[in-house]
């Protein structure tokens, strides 16, 4: 198992070389873009450190674009390797990072404090948005998320079996979305278009103390699924095949739910629900790189999804001034076609046939 | 190779397919207001009560009573006003019998031109006790005197025929669908449209007290009224203009988005006669102008005066929503006001109902804020500064 673990061949070295140059321009790009336009000698000269025309671009650059940026990177990791480890653990191709209700958990807290205020449930939830801040929104989707990642964790240890585990994730997602749609249904409009405008995602929300805090949660998780490569390349082979070849599959299993929800739940208490990106992206890993080796896989995806995301930012500022299309929105433009495409042309080496 | 074409032709379809959709999704252009508008000021017909700056609303003499236009953006609707005595039977969705005994109403302005004119008594229907300021209006919801129409911001046909008001105004967003309008012309409780909030000057919004007053048998009060307020307002107005402008942004970011008030909006009106500079002053919208915190970044930076940031009560929470909008300057200098000084903790706010009808009170407020040295002894009435 140990022989060819990261040979990926001087045509991969080429393709990552120049993935890697992609995803550098399109930082650049996605700093460069805005609603305000800021000349690109500018952008590259403020970035550079110097002083740049009138503090207003400069702190349009540092306190706006930059971030914004490194959100997408974020986001685009984070929730890549994710979707990578649902698919791998569940052996299926359509899964993502929000297939055990994560995200429905997050949207259910956030609708909490968003929609019931003036009810008892509501008032704790006003209460930690004015003095809290713009962090209220996001410790409600934690909890959100923790509370339905927790009903599906006990459930799981209970149940030996993957697919029952996704089908019981997917239930609870249902009920929290049909909580949501009745408070909806109670709610002032000003109320429900509050809680739309979350739903859009938002990559530009994350602001001050935010920003590391969401980068360490994602980083580690990442480093730490690194360490999963060889547990997740034995699920591939089936359950009860990698436990007869030593692997601790229990352990696996718990330990991918772990680190996707930390994952995921960082980007959708910051970001809001993004979708398709990390249901697409693995795909694109796989069939790029010819591999159903995750020691490959995992760097693989994360790049790939860092790129995708800042793209998809990109396109979503294209409209130019005073108007961007929702995160959302793009993600799902772009990657709907790429399942597509996936579905048509299943050609992925090894995994799922 | 076969593979490749198919996909070429489906990749351009859908490619297709979505810039079509997108296209005609995204159109956000404002209503423009109707033809009508301007055909009403043909020269020839009987001109007894006048409008001088609301352009919303036509009122002329007709026989024994009045016909009122209103005019909102897709069509122009027309009221009858005849003395009670002379309606005979049940009057139908447009006939309305003066003077009014009992009004329902669902919008602030409503109630704050009614508490104006002195006439809170015939109030028997609010939108919600939540969203009253008036004192004595909110002690007759809670005494059961004056219903609550509406629910969750819908208004409830039950309840307005429960309560049997003479007739039911509404501002045409209490989602008053045409199905239930007939219901309550059926039980004979017209409704009609005031669409003052779509005016774009201070004194249009006031001027339509006459209407009220029209209704409600005070017209003499409601034109007298509107003659001082103007009067005031006006020589406020003069006394800044040789002043210099300080810069005033307005509002707050949301999820990305910054709505301002457009070049062309009654704010926007405010702040000009104000003495301010505007920074969206050429802006034609009259309406709100969806902008970006990048926008506001690259013109409001250094802002002097920043006015009404959403709900905020204080500079602490303007930093913990987002705290880049602490680099604006007149955060940094403290020179921050919300409209929050005359408000209910439920939500009422005298802002929007004395302060529509009594736009020259608004105004000093504003010159306070703005060149405090013309007006030495104002105190400020409906602005609040955040510490």
């Amino acid at each position: 198992m140990k022989a060819s673990r990261f040979n990926i061949g001087s045509k991969g070295l080429l393709f990552t070389f120049l993935l890697c140059l992609l995803m550098v321009a399109l930082f650049l790009a996605d700093i460069a873009l805005g609603s305000v336009k800021i000349p690109l000698g500018e952008v590259v000269s403020i970035l550079s450190g110097e002083e740049g025309e009138g503090k207003a671009w400069e702190t349009i650059i540092w306190n706006i674009r930059f971030p914004k940026a490194i959100t997408a990177l974020l986001a685009g990791i984070g929730l890549s390797l994710g979707g990578l480890q649902m698919q791998t653990l569940f052996r299926n191709p359509l899964a993502g990072p929000s297939v055990l209700g994560i995200t429905a958990g997050g949207s259910l807290g956030v609708a909490l404090i968003t929609l019931t205020s003036g009810s008892a449930l509501g008032m704790i939830g006003m209460a930690g948005g004015g003095i809290f801040g713009s962090w209220g929104a996001v410790l409600a989707s934690v909890i959100g998320s923790a509370s339905v990642l927790l009903i599906v964790l006990a459930v799981s240890l209970k149940v030996r079996d993957n697919v029952t585990l996704l089908i019981i994730g997917l239930m609870v997602g249902n009920i929290t979305i049909s909580m949501v749609s009745i408070w909806q249904y109670f709610s002032h409009p000003e109320k429900i278009q509050d809680y739309l405008l979350w739903t859009f995602g938002n990559l530009g929300g994350v602001t001050g103390v935010q920003l590391p805090v969401l980068g360490g949660v994602v980083m580690v998780a990442v480093l730490l699924s690194f360490t999963l490569s060889g547990g997740l390349n034995g699920m591939l082979l089936g359950e009860d095949h990698a436990r007869s070849l030593g692997f601790n599959v229990a352990r696996v299993r718990v330990l991918v739910i772990i680190f996707t929800s930390l994952m995921a739940g960082a980007v959708t208490a910051f970001c809001g629900p993004i979708g398709f990106v990390g249901v697409a992206v693995p795909h694109l890993a796989r069939m790029t790189y010819n591999t159903a080796d995750h020691f490959i896989l995992i760097p693989a995806t994360c790049l790939l999804g860092g790129t995708l995301m800042l793209g998809c930012d990109v396109v979503a500022n294209w409209p130019g001034s005073e108007s961007t299309l929702p995160i959302s929105a793009v993600t799902a433009l772009i990657g709907s076609p790429v399942v597509i495409w996936v579905i048509l042309r299943r050609r992925s080496k090894g995994a799922f046939s | 190779m076969g593979n490749l074409n198919f996909l070429s032709g489906t990749c351009r379809t859908y490619l297709l397919l979505t810039f079509l959709i997108l296209l005609f999704g995204c159109d956000e252009r404002e209503d423009k207001v109707s033809r009508n508008s301007n055909s009403a000021k043909k020269p020839g017909r009987q001109e007894s009560i006048s409008f001088m700056y609301a352009k919303r609303i036509n009122i002329e003499e007709k026989n024994s009573g009045y016909q009122v236009d209103v005019f909102s953006d897709k069509d122009t609707m027309t009221y009858r006003l005849l003395p009670k005595e002379q309606l005979g039977g049940k009057p139908d969705g447009n006939i309305i019998g003066i003077p009014v005994d009992r009004f329902a109403c669902l919008s602030s302005t409503h109630v704050g031109m009614l508490s104006a004119l002195d006439q809170r008594q015939l109030i028997k229907g609010v939108s919600g006790f939540d969203h009253v300021y008036d004192k004595e209006v909110k002690s007759g919801v809670s005494k059961g005197d004056i219903a609550e129409l509406a629910i969750h911001g819908k208004v409830n046909v039950e309840r307005v025929l429960e309560q049997g008001p003479d007739i039911l105004m509404s501002n045409g967003l209490s989602s008053l669908d045409p199905a239930k309008k007939r219901l309550l012309n059926q039980a004979g409780i017209p409704v009609i449209l005031n669409m003052d909030w779509k005016e774009n000057h201070p004194l249009g919004k006031a001027e339509w007290v006459k209407f009220i007053g029209l209704l409600t048998g005070k017209f003499q009060q409601a034109r007298s009224l509107f003659q001082k307020t103007r009067q005031a307002y006006n020589e406020l107005s003069n006394k800044v203009v040789s002043k210099g402008r300080p810069m005033v942004i307005c509002n707050l970011n949301r999820k990305g988005s910054w709505f301002v008030p457009g070049g062309n909006s009654y704010m926007a009106r405010f702040l000009e006669d104000a003495g301010a500079d505007y920074p969206w002053k050429e802006n034609k919208q009259t309406g709100g102008l969806k902008t970006s915190l990048e926008d506001v970044y690259q013109k409001g930076l250094n802002a002097d005066y920043w006015l009404n940031p959403g709900r905020a009560s204080s500079l602490a929470e303007i930093a913990a929503k987002d705290d880049r909008l602490t680099k604006i300057a007149a955060f940094q200098n403290g020179k921050v006001y919300n409209n929050t000084k005359r408000m209910r903790e439920e939500g009422g706010n005298d802002y929007w109902e004395s302060g529509v009808v009594r736009p020259d009170l608004h105004l000093a407020d504003l010159v306070k804020i703005l060149h405090p040295e013309v007006l030495p002894k104002h105190r400020l009435i409906y602005y609040e500064k955040l510490e």
